[in-house]
């Protein structure tokens, strides 16, 4: 069975973009637009990887992964953020709590890159 | 299963005719040596009866001859009935050959000559046996004595047996001609079949040459299907490669447009955010962009400040020596200006005083605008100021 992808992001555009390309590339995913929908879903099914924003309507991005590091703690986790934080700061604070930081202007090749480092191929 | 070619197909049919040709060439000459041997063997037969017949006669006459004399010494009665018996055999004997040698002119007419001399015989003979039966032994005597006897009946032989050399002689001739017509019969046989062989031969020579052909377009066929289906698979992986990636960058070009809305929104946010006033400005201090303040401060909407000149929102404080505005002086000179005093114009006529700072707008060396921030200060601070 293909490897799957939890992504958690409040923009609609952002999620139908990404997983389209996810699934162009083989990775199953499954999008999610609050934090009480990820944790569900990280619960209902254990992801290979979760993508997360960092701000979400209803509650802080760094909480959720917090807590969906708590439920999968061997799940790698990718913060993906139109907050510009500087990448050495970023590795520094959040580096206990995700895999890997991107910034979303980067393309999305670069995203797929760092999977790729991350959880490997789709299959 | 590829039909055989036009050309090829009509060669083996005439192959075919020829052989049927020559088969039906050989049948009928070997039907009509049948039938000539058929009607050879019947002449020979009738040849052979001929013979037969001259040979009766010439013994015929030997023996009623001899009876003849037998009962003119005898007088015995059996033996003038041997005589009568044996010289109507003989009648019979010369009535057959007359039938057998009447389709041969000369035969027959030389044989009519030999048949008149026995009959001459035989007349002597009944003459003799006539005047034995009256006891009149004188006149046979006589008759015996005056017949040349045994040189007549041999020159009659004679003839008899020229007559059955000349028949052999045409059975030697007709037994040469069937031995050379039988051999002309195997010759066109053997011929025939060698002539069939040949056809047959060049039948298969062409089902082989096409067979082979066949195997070589085939064989040809095969390769460029090969080719073709590599061809194929080879061009729809380029078209998937060059689809997957048109896909992928036309995922990236969207992803690049709504990261970078997103961008855009997350600033205009934080510039919102400002309580200070925050213009931007063209080199001609024309407003081009501002914050929610500068339209919550001034009570104005967006489209009456933006493309107006800076000074329909802010009065700039300036020295009437200099002459020239400050901020187009510090644009002009591309340096910062920090906190000018300045007067916000409101639309209901309020003045409110402020502190202004203004920093050049670089594109690469040049200075293409800048950005204006107008602090809100406390009345005595203004008025100081001022």
């Amino acid at each position: 069975m293909n490897k799957s992808i939890l992504h958690i992001d409040d923009e609609q555009a952002i999620r139908e973009i990404l997983g389209e390309f996810l699934l162009a590339q083989g990775y199953r995913v499954r999008s999610v637009a609050t934090s009480a929908e990820a944790l569900t879903a990280a619960r209902e099914e254990i992801p290979d990887l979760i993508i997360s924003d960092l701000q979400l309507d209803e509650a802080d991005g760094l909480t959720t992964i917090a807590r969906l590091k708590e439920i999968r703690p061997s799940t790698p986790i990718i913060l993906l953020t139109g907050v510009l934080i500087d990448p050495k700061v970023a590795r520094e604070t959040l580096g206990n709590l995700v895999s890997a930081y991107i910034e979303k202007t980067k393309p999305l090749a670069n995203i797929m890159a760092e999977i790729t480092r991350l959880i490997g191929q789709a299959k | 299963m590829l039909p055989l070619k036009e050309n090829i197909l009509s060669r083996i049919f005439f192959l075919f005719v020829g052989i049927f040709v020559v088969i039906a060439g050989v049948a009928a000459y070997a039907l009509r040596t049948i039938d000539r041997s058929l009607a050879s063997s019947d002449w020979v037969n009738h040849t052979y009866a001929t013979i037969y017949e001259f040979e009766n006669i010439a013994s015929g006459l030997r023996q009623g001859d001899g009876l003849m004399r037998t009962y003119a010494l005898t007088g015995d009665p059996r033996d003038l009935a041997s005589c009568r018996a044996s010289f109507a055999l003989l009648e019979e004997n010369m009535d057959t050959a007359r039938a057998l040698t009447r389709g041969d002119e000369a035969t027959y007419q030389t044989l009519l000559r030999l048949i008149t001399r026995v009959q001459e015989r035989a007349a002597l003979a009944r003459t003799v046996w006539t005047a034995r039966s009256a006891n009149q032994s004188d006149k046979v005597q006589t008759l015996l004595a005056a017949d040349a006897g045994s040189d007549t009946i041999a020159a009659i032989e004679r003839g008899l047996e020229k007559l059955r050399d000349a028949q052999y002689e045409k059975l030697s001739e007709r037994e040469r001609v069937a031995y050379i017509q039988m051999q002309t019969t195997r010759w066109v046989i053997g011929l025939g079949i060698a002539l069939n062989f040949l056809l047959l031969t060049a039948v298969g020579w062409l089902l082989r040459d096409d067979i082979a052909a066949r195997r070589r377009i085939t064989a040809v066929l095969t390769e460029a299907n090969a080719q073709l289906e590599g061809k194929v698979l080879s061009r729809t992986a380029e078209l998937r490669a060059t689809n997957e990636q048109l896909l992928t960058e036309n995922l990236e070009r969207k992803w690049t447009i709504a990261s970078q809305e997103h961008q855009l929104r997350y600033n205009q946010l934080i510039v919102n955010s400002v309580n200070d006033l925050v213009i931007v400005l063209t080199k001609a201090l024309t407003v081009t962009r501002i914050n929610a303040a500068v339209v919550q401060l001034t009570g104005r909407e967006d489209e009456t400040i933006i493309t107006g000149a800076l000074a329909k929102i802010v009065e700039v404080a300036r020295d009437p020596a200099a002459g020239l505005d400050p901020l187009a002086r510090a644009l002009f000179e591309g340096r910062e200006l920090r906190h000018h005093p300045v007067v916000v114009l409101g639309q209901d006529g309020r003045r409110i005083p402020g502190l202004l700072t203004l920093i050049p707008l670089r594109d690469q060396d040049n200075v293409v605008g800048g950005i204006a921030v107008v602090q809100v200060v406390h009345s005595s601070i203004s008025k100081k100021a001022l």
